[in-house]
């Protein structure tokens, strides 16, 4: 990962739900109610790199005196619900991952960062293998002079863009083979 | 930036004849030294290397040659440029195309057999100018593969401060020191006349490394590599004459290694093809025990 | 660019052909180089080198003598067979009888690969296109050999790839062409594997 990795930037501006834990004049515009404030409970959905560090950094305004709550609490969203991970541990190769988030590896390795989620990444670990060699088999057995996406059916419009970044450079790999073989 | 790689080559290829001065020691030996006194030691290193050993066979030095362009082309980060060894190849480089001009002049033959010696020398001819330019090529790709990482790194090289086990003027040749100089400066002019100056201060640095993702991209040295483990030298020595070697039960030799992320331990045998982080076995690529493959 | 983005991950096939060439092979001469006695009495005054290499032995060139094999890399011997100056003693494995020994290997082992030489794709490659005529066996058998044996053993390494994780692999016997044709979809598999089981390490560390 690196400072322009526009993957990253991308992945990171995902917007997950939020639920403040005490409210903030001024934020009211976040829910659609803009000069008022935003009140305590209420639900919003803010981008993975806001809703981060408001879920780490403690409001100073507490009104009970136990320990500070953070600004918001991170809420799982769809995209990790028990309902997908389900699908995934079911049948991972016939998950549209591409319409649940272009980038979602790099979201789901950000969100395992967050809560530990040793679960998750068994989930992903096992998914990720089995997607894998979908990939491949599609990135060897689509002719060299084809236009890939057109003609090998739906899986490849499923794919998120590591896996497509995956897919293009193993694609270009065989192609180069199967050109080198040919020749005299 | 528009800095053609032809004119850095061409003019690598003009200055074979001069032997670099900056060259202080050859690859894994990594001898730090003060500026003044690289002339004395490549002196010193050189004669202690006549009358220890003969110089390296072209043919060696070609082997050697392959396998810093093959590690080179494989690794995450940039490694120690092999100065002495490069200083041969150019020299034999610029030799070999005057041997060959010579040869095709007709220099070497007796006068009284021109025409049948001419014809005689075509096929060798052939060979030889074929043999030059897989030479050349060999040169110029890892020559152009090293650049690309000068480029890649421009900012982390800069960083790197002279207490590295491998300080910049060891890790670079001056050629390649003097481009990441201009290449910067270039850059750095670029991204100032373009973006920089239009930011508040405070938003110019570029090389702000205390957020929660650094901003200058060093290589990620835990990248996985394939790598094929040779045993000492490159499998040139003897197994024996390695003590970090160890033996297993079943007699098999291998060289033991800890994935620190993992905690795993792993034994690497000789010969075995394995892909591996490169922090795993960067000391044993850098040891000429095993190769990027 | 100093470098092609895609030659920055990995060599193309044209550039393992290129190491694999610096391989040696046997040839049968059809030149005499070596001096005669007499020839080198005659010439004493002139040392008549008529080869000097700078990647490859000259010797063996230097001493050739008609019929008589002798070794040199691989890359010069495809350049004088190309100019009818040598045949090519063809590896010991590039028969049908070896092939098929090799395949046979490959069936009943599912989880080993044969261990054929690290070239052996290249090799046949080449010696099939530039010296067909040096082989034992017709070479529309040999490459329908090589053809199954390579087929045999992508199958094999696709079933392999399913044991893809993030700390290692070891993969004996692959050879050098193999491994950089599989080396993108590996390398960015495992290097994403590696980031996903990162995200919960640092937690381990703590507890």
């Amino acid at each position: 990962m690196s400072y322009y990795d526009i993957d990253d930037i991308l992945a990171d501006s995902t917007k997950v739900p939020c639920k403040f834990n005490c409210s903030v004049p001024g934020l009211g515009y976040l829910e659609g109610n803009a000069g008022h404030p935003i009140k305590k409970d209420s639900k919003a959905e803010l981008p993975l790199w806001l809703a981060r560090i408001l879920a780490i950094i403690g409001a100073e305004t507490v009104e009970n005196e136990e320990e500070e709550l953070p600004f918001v609490e991170l809420m799982v969203p769809d995209l990790f619900s028990s309902r997908v991970l389900n699908a995934i541990k079911s049948s991972p190769t016939s998950l549209d991952v591409h319409s649940l988030s272009a980038h979602f590896y790099e979201l789901a390795i950000k969100w395992a960062t967050l809560f530990s989620d040793r679960r998750l990444v068994n989930v992903l670990n096992t998914m990720m293998i089995e997607r894998a060699q979908e990939v491949n088999n599609h990135a060897l057995s689509i002719p060299a002079d084809s236009a890939p996406a057109l003609q090998s059916g739906t899986f490849l419009l499923t794919l998120d863009e590591f896996e497509k970044r995956i897919f293009r450079d193993s694609h270009t790999s065989y192609k180069d083979m199967k050109s080198w073989m040919l020749r005299k | 930036m528009d800095i053609d790689i032809d004119d850095i080559l061409a003019e690598l290829d003009r200055d074979t004849t001069a032997v670099d001065q900056t060259l202080t020691s050859q690859g894994n030996d990594t001898t730090v030294v003060g500026s003044d006194a690289v002339g004395d030691l490549v002196a010193k290193q050189q004669a202690a290397a006549a009358q220890t050993a003969a110089p390296p066979s072209p043919v060696q030095d070609f082997n050697d040659l392959l396998v810093a362009w093959r590690n080179e082309r494989m690794c995450p980060e940039i490694l120690a440029y092999p100065h002495l060894l490069m200083a041969r190849t150019l020299r034999r480089v610029q030799q070999q195309m005057e041997h060959i001009e010579c040869v095709s002049m007709g220099f070497y033959e007796d006068e009284t057999r021109d025409a049948a010696s001419a014809v005689a020398n075509k096929l060798p001819l052939l060979c030889m100018e074929a043999d030059l330019e897989r030479l050349k090529f060999v040169v110029r790709s890892y020559i152009r593969c090293r650049l690309s990482k000068v480029d890649k790194f421009s900012l982390y090289l800069r960083q790197l401060d002279t207490q590295q086990p491998v300080p910049l003027t060891e890790l670079l040749s001056s050629k390649e020191l003097e481009y990441h100089e201009r290449h910067f400066t270039i850059l750095l002019k670029l991204l100032n006349s373009t973006i920089l100056k239009h930011m508040p201060p405070e938003l110019q640095a570029i090389d702000d490394n205390e957020g929660s993702v650094p901003m200058v991209e060093g290589p990620d040295l835990a990248s996985f590599v394939f790598v094929r483990v040779t045993g000492p030298d490159l499998g040139r020595s003897a197994p024996d004459t390695d003590p970090t070697l160890e033996i297993n039960d079943e007699g098999v030799r291998f060289y033991p290694v800890y994935i620190q992320e993992l905690r795993e331990e792993v034994e690497l045998t000789v010969d075995g093809i394995y892909v591996m982080r490169y922090n795993v076995v960067q000391e044993l690529v850098q040891a000429r025990k095993a190769i990027l493959i | 660019m100093s470098l092609p983005k895609t030659l920055q991950q990995t060599f193309s096939p044209e550039e393992i052909q290129f190491i694999v060439e610096n391989e040696p092979i046997r040839i049968f001469p059809r030149i005499t180089v070596r001096s005669t006695v007499r020839q080198r009495r005659q010439r004493s005054s002139q040392q008549q080198m008529r080869w000097r290499l700078v990647t490859a032995e000259e010797t063996p060139l230097n001493n050739m003598v008609a019929t008589q094999t002798t070794e040199v890399a691989l890359w010069l011997a495809l350049l004088l067979k190309q100019q009818g100056k040598c045949s090519i003693v063809p590896p010991v494995w590039l028969t049908l009888k070896q092939l098929q020994m090799y395949i046979d290997y490959e069936l009943k082992n599912p989880g080993r690969f044969s261990d054929l030489p690290m070239s052996w794709l290249v090799v046949a490659q080449l010696l099939f296109n530039r010296a067909a005529d040096d082989l034992q066996d017709p070479v529309h058998l040999l490459r329908g050999k090589i053809q199954d044996l390579r087929e045999i053993r992508q199958g094999k390494i696709f079933q392999g790839l399913k044991q893809l994780n993030e700390s290692h692999l070891q993969l004996d016997n692959l050879s050098i062409l193999e491994i950089n044709e599989l080396r993108p979809f590996v390398l960015g598999v495992m290097n994403k594997l590696k980031d996903l089981h990162a995200s919960v390490a640092d937690e381990e560390e703590g507890a």
